[in-house]
């Protein structure tokens, strides 16, 4: 199931990919399985289909699709994701803003490792 | 049995059915929708809400039986031609009613979830038959065609072009191709507007609910609407593929076509009874089993109030769904902003009304 929230901070096309990533990193769809088309998801989630559209380019940039005119989205093979320029730190920014928003509510360094591995096993074990 | 009698009692019929449809309507849409505004799903049952829907239904009931006794009167006189437009009245006291408990709603009214879902990795919807069942009904207006092109020798040279309320003809027109196959062109076009319509209703409407009870509701909901249009559309390809070759028919098979026409309201009135008894949109599943909505605000339909006009009309240019569910009422509505409900809606009416008045003009015949 695919989830955005039309009134998040975070753009909306970011949060579909970030929703069929997370689809994709736990091997719901397999090579050659097919995305619902750009106009069925922008209807459905009630998006214009740019949105939906500039979600599966960024998805296809990352290896994880194959994108053909008027045959929709298909999902690649990826075995290794591909050479990136950046390096771990595209992901320590936000990982260390999203930490410090936790501490600041509350919350213990200790639930949060714990939060953070379990949640890194179920989405390599299939679930989310 | 007597042509005009089956009109009567249709007409009567359907004038009941729609009393009856009006006083459980506030309490057949989701339950956070009333009448037609987004409010919280505990305010229906609420002292104030309560208070509003019994003040709808007094208002419904004088209405009813301003508006019944003048269909009543008008059906038991040789007037009863005109009764349909007691009908057209009694709508329009119906929605007078509706929008002043609307009015009282409104300052109720809560902004709704900003959540969206969308179920990936199911199979596309799809037309319940898929498109051989679709096809059907132009396969018999196909058919019915070619059997007129077979026998147009046979076809008489002054055609029927207009029928009485009492099932008797009273305008004539010559034969030509045009006048000959009228009914089928007429068919035809009503069909594929209805097509569009059904195709929309896989294709073009947005799930409120992707899962979950509430979204299991919703597709059998929309799989029963559909098969409704279907029945329709099989009805109105039978009825005008009798009419077009009503000419060539033993005087013992012939039928008074208002008679027959007018099974079509009672089609109607049976489509929307198992529509009410499934509910829309799964309004009808306990509270108990409905999901959250993961934000504050009510689910509603996941549309924005300001979006409908009336109450009635929605208009939202952002929002590429060309079909939406109705906010009071059964079954589902268009999306005014979007040229393609304009082509459903204004192109069929455009094409025969064009049609049927250059034959009527052209070809007319005493």
């Amino acid at each position: 199931m695919l989830r955005i929230d039309l009134a998040s901070k975070v753009p909306v096309y970011e949060q579909i990919a970030s929703g069929l990533r997370a689809e994709l990193v736990a091997g719901r769809f397999g090579p050659g399985d097919k995305l619902p088309t750009v106009r069925a998801l922008a209807i459905d989630l009630g998006v214009h289909h740019n949105t939906v559209a500039e979600a599966y380019r960024e998805l296809a940039g990352e290896g994880w699709l194959e994108l053909k005119r008027h045959r929709g989205a298909t999902v690649r093979e990826r075995r290794a994701a591909p050479n990136r320029s950046e390096g771990p730190e595209k992901f320590t920014r936000p990982l260390r803003e999203l930490l410090a928003k936790a501490l600041a509510e509350g919350l213990s360094r200790k639930s949060l490792i714990r939060e953070l591995i379990d949640s890194a096993r179920r989405l390599e074990e299939g679930g989310l | 049995m007597n042509p005009t009698l089956v009109v009567r009692v249709v007409l009567l019929a359907l004038g009941a059915f729609s009393a009856i449809v009006h006083w459980f309507l506030p309490r057949l849409t989701r339950p956070d929708l009333y009448f037609a505004v987004t409010v919280a799903a505990e305010f229906r049952d609420s002292t104030a809400g309560r208070l509003i829907l019994r003040q709808y239904r007094r208002e419904l009931v004088g209405a009813s039986a301003v508006t019944l006794a003048l269909l009543g009167t008008l059906v038991l006189t040789p007037a009863f031609r005109i009764a349909p437009l007691a009908l057209l009245l009694q709508l329009g006291a119906y929605f007078a009613v509706y929008y002043r408990a609307r009015r009282l709603v409104l300052p109720n009214a809560v902004a709704p979830t900003t959540i969206r879902e969308a179920r990936i990795g199911t199979p596309a919807r799809q037309i319940p038959g898929g498109w051989m069942t679709a096809s059907g009904p132009f396969a018999l207006l196909f058919a019915c065609a070619g059997y007129l092109a077979a026998h147009w020798q046979q076809i008489p040279a002054r055609l029927v072009l207009h029928f009485g309320a009492n099932g008797a003809p009273n305008r004539w027109a010559a034969r030509s191709i045009g006048t000959a196959f009228l009914p089928i062109f007429i068919a035809t076009v009503i069909l594929l507007a209805l097509t569009f319509l059904l195709y929309g209703m896989a294709h073009w409407l947005r799930p409120i609910y992707a899962g979950g009870s509430q979204g299991e509701h919703e597709s059998r909901f929309r799989r029963a609407a559909s098969i409704v249009l279907l029945v329709m559309e099989y009805w109105i390809a039978a009825l005008f593929s009798y009419l077009a070759i009503r000419p060539l028919l033993p005087p013992s098979l012939e039928r008074p076509p208002v008679a027959i026409a007018m099974v079509a309201g009672l089609i109607a009135i049976a489509g929307s009874a198992v529509l009410m008894w499934l509910g829309q949109g799964g309004s009808r599943v306990p509270s108990q089993q409905r999901s959250g909505t993961g934000s504050a605000g009510p689910v509603g339909d996941r549309t924005e109030d300001r979006f409908w006009k009336l109450g009635v009309f929605y208009f939202n240019r952002n929002d590429p769904a060309v079909m939406v569910e109705r906010r009071f009422g059964i079954g589902y509505t268009v999306n005014f902003a979007h040229p393609i409900a304009w082509i459903i809606i204004l192109l069929p009416l455009l094409a025969i009304v064009t049609a049927t008045t250059t034959i009527a003009v052209r070809h007319a015949v005493r």
